[in-house]
């Protein structure tokens, strides 16, 4: 059983990125590939973990209200049919807090502690 | 040739944009891949080469690659070569080239337009049905998806218009792509029950298109997928058969629903097939094949999970059980169905690799190749196969 606490509702965002909060409903547009663009017209780059990586499956549950191998289908269908790009995985949070940092445009979950980062911004999550 | 002509016209496009225009666009090259190899074990007939002594004849490997020189624009490619018995012969192929571009992307909705060589859109699986990591078992469900002729239902060098809009209700997915059938050497002998001396002209026009809905938590999902071409065959002079066509159209209806630890998938097609000037050894007629499945998934923890799966199909759904052609053509009537069990382990031991093994049971041969069962004297009733597999993904 994976604890679903171990995901705080942590997002963060490249400080490149124009926006402050972001919907829960525009989370699952971002993850499922459908909404790719943030308002700048600049692709969306999304980091995430293994879909086996408790953070993930949490974040995936919590967030998204979607199981994680729902999520791996959206973007296999997409990925090998050609029709677009997937996210970007890592291996560690550490990673995508680097990734995120260093990526301009870039979104990632996060568990919990926000490091002190000029290049992250920490998105509140509407409903 | 068309192919060729799409590589053209892809990089004269790339050839246009600006340097400077996008900065950073390299940084968005991508590429994935996937080698896959099986192996079949047969009691009887031949599914895939020789597997009545155990066949290793069934392999997939791809390599994809996209970029996009602007946020609207994505470029995409993927080369396959996949061996299939004696039904296809293993060489590279151009599996999809495309270029997509987007018109319009909002959170609710989203809408492209894509030129290439395009993947059909057809039913749950069709568009990845190469891909062993998305298919629900080692083999699609033959009555579906079939694999002794594929290409028809495989990939059109054409233009499809990509849609999704989304609202409380859920999400909707229309897709619709017209364009050219690739060749396939197996045409003639599916449709025109031999290799004659003449030939099914190739780049004949097809248009299909899918209508998919899925509720916003996506444990529910239904699609209604359509696919249409016509074959054009003409004869040589010592054929016994005049210039004739073939109208094939193809309908399935698909439903899934999914909990968090099982999940049920049905499937139901049906494709009328229209015969036409052929004169009298294929008289004007029409027939419909008809099939579906239905699949049970259950996982048993994260990484490990079984299927239990049931299906039929009828090469004609007025003498489903082919007795009537076997009254006029001496035809044992178990060559004009399929009935069939399917179970199976599927084993995603992490991110890279996977590992299935699966048993079928099978009564009737009519989704059996003739390119793998040359003689169709040597059919045989009821027959049941063990299958495994195993796939690398990057």
């Amino acid at each position: 059983m994976v604890s679903l606490d171990i995901y705080a509702g942590g997002f963060i965002v490249n400080s490149s990125a124009s926006l402050d909060s972001i919907s829960k409903k525009t989370t699952r547009a971002i993850y499922t590939l459908r909404y790719r663009r943030w308002g700048n017209g600049r692709d969306i780059i999304i980091f995430v973990l293994s879909d086996s990586n408790p953070l993930h499956r949490a974040f995936v549950k919590k967030q998204l209200h979607l199981f994680p191998h729902h999520l791996r289908k959206n973007w296999d269908r997409v990925l090998f049919s050609g029709l677009g790009q997937i996210p970007i995985q890592v291996k560690t949070e550490q990673e995508l807090i680097n990734s995120v940092s260093s990526t301009p445009n870039a979104i990632a979950y996060l568990s919990g502690n926000i490091p002190q980062n000029q290049n992250i911004k920490l998105l509140k999550v509407k409903n | 040739m068309l192919a060729n002509k799409f590589i053209f016209l892809v990089l004269l496009f790339i050839g246009f944009i600006p340097k400077g225009f996008t900065g950073d666009w390299t940084d968005t090259f991508r590429y994935n891949g996937f080698l896959t190899q099986g192996f079949i074990k047969s009691s009887d007939n031949s599914f895939f080469g020789d597997s009545t002594n155990g066949s290793f004849e069934f392999t997939e490997v791809a390599i994809n690659a996209s970029v996009k020189p602007i946020p609207k624009l994505l470029l995409s490619a993927q080369i396959m070569m996949r061996n299939a018995g004696n039904m296809y012969d293993p060489k590279p192929a151009i599996d999809y080239l495309l270029a997509d571009y987007n018109l319009i992307n909002t959170t609710d909705t989203d809408i492209s337009i894509a030129v290439g060589r395009i993947k059909i859109p057809f039913g749950f699986f069709n568009d990845t049905r190469d891909v062993a990591f998305t298919r629900p078992s080692i083999f699609l469900p033959q009555v579906i998806y079939y694999d002794q002729l594929r290409n028809p239902f495989l990939s059109n060098d054409g233009i499809m218009f990509n849609s999704n809009f989304n609202n409380d209700i859920g999400n909707f997915k229309l897709q619709l792509l017209y364009g050219y059938t690739l060749e396939d050497k197996n045409l003639e002998v599916v449709y025109l029950g031999n290799d004659w001396g003449g030939e099914i002209n190739n780049g004949n026009r097809a248009y299909s298109g899918r209508l998919l809905y899925e509720t916003n938590n996506q444990n529910f999902r239904a699609a209604f997928s359509i696919l249409g071409f016509d074959l054009d065959f003409d004869a040589s002079p010592t054929d016994p058969i005049g210039n004739g066509s073939v109208k094939v159209l193809y309908y399935a209806a698909s439903l899934e629903y999914t909990a968090e630890n099982w999940w049920l998938t049905g499937e139901y097609g049906w494709e009328p097939v229209e015969y036409k000037d052929f004169d009298s050894i294929i008289p004007d007629s029409k027939n419909t094949l008809e099939g579906y499945y239905l699949q049970a998934n259950y996982r048993l923890i994260p990484k490990l999970s079984m299927h239990l799966r049931y299906e039929r199909g009828y090469l004609n759904n007025k003498d489903k059980y082919g007795t009537k052609q076997e009254a006029y053509t001496g035809k044992p009537s178990f060559r004009a169905y399929a009935i069939g069990w399917s179970t199976g382990i599927r084993w995603d031991i992490d991110d890279n690799w996977l590992l299935m093994m699966d048993y079928q049971w099978i009564e009737g041969t009519y989704y059996l190749s003739p390119a793998d069962n040359p003689n169709p004297d040597n059919f045989i009733k009821n027959w049941h196969m063990l299958n495994m597999l195993i796939s690398f993904r990057f």
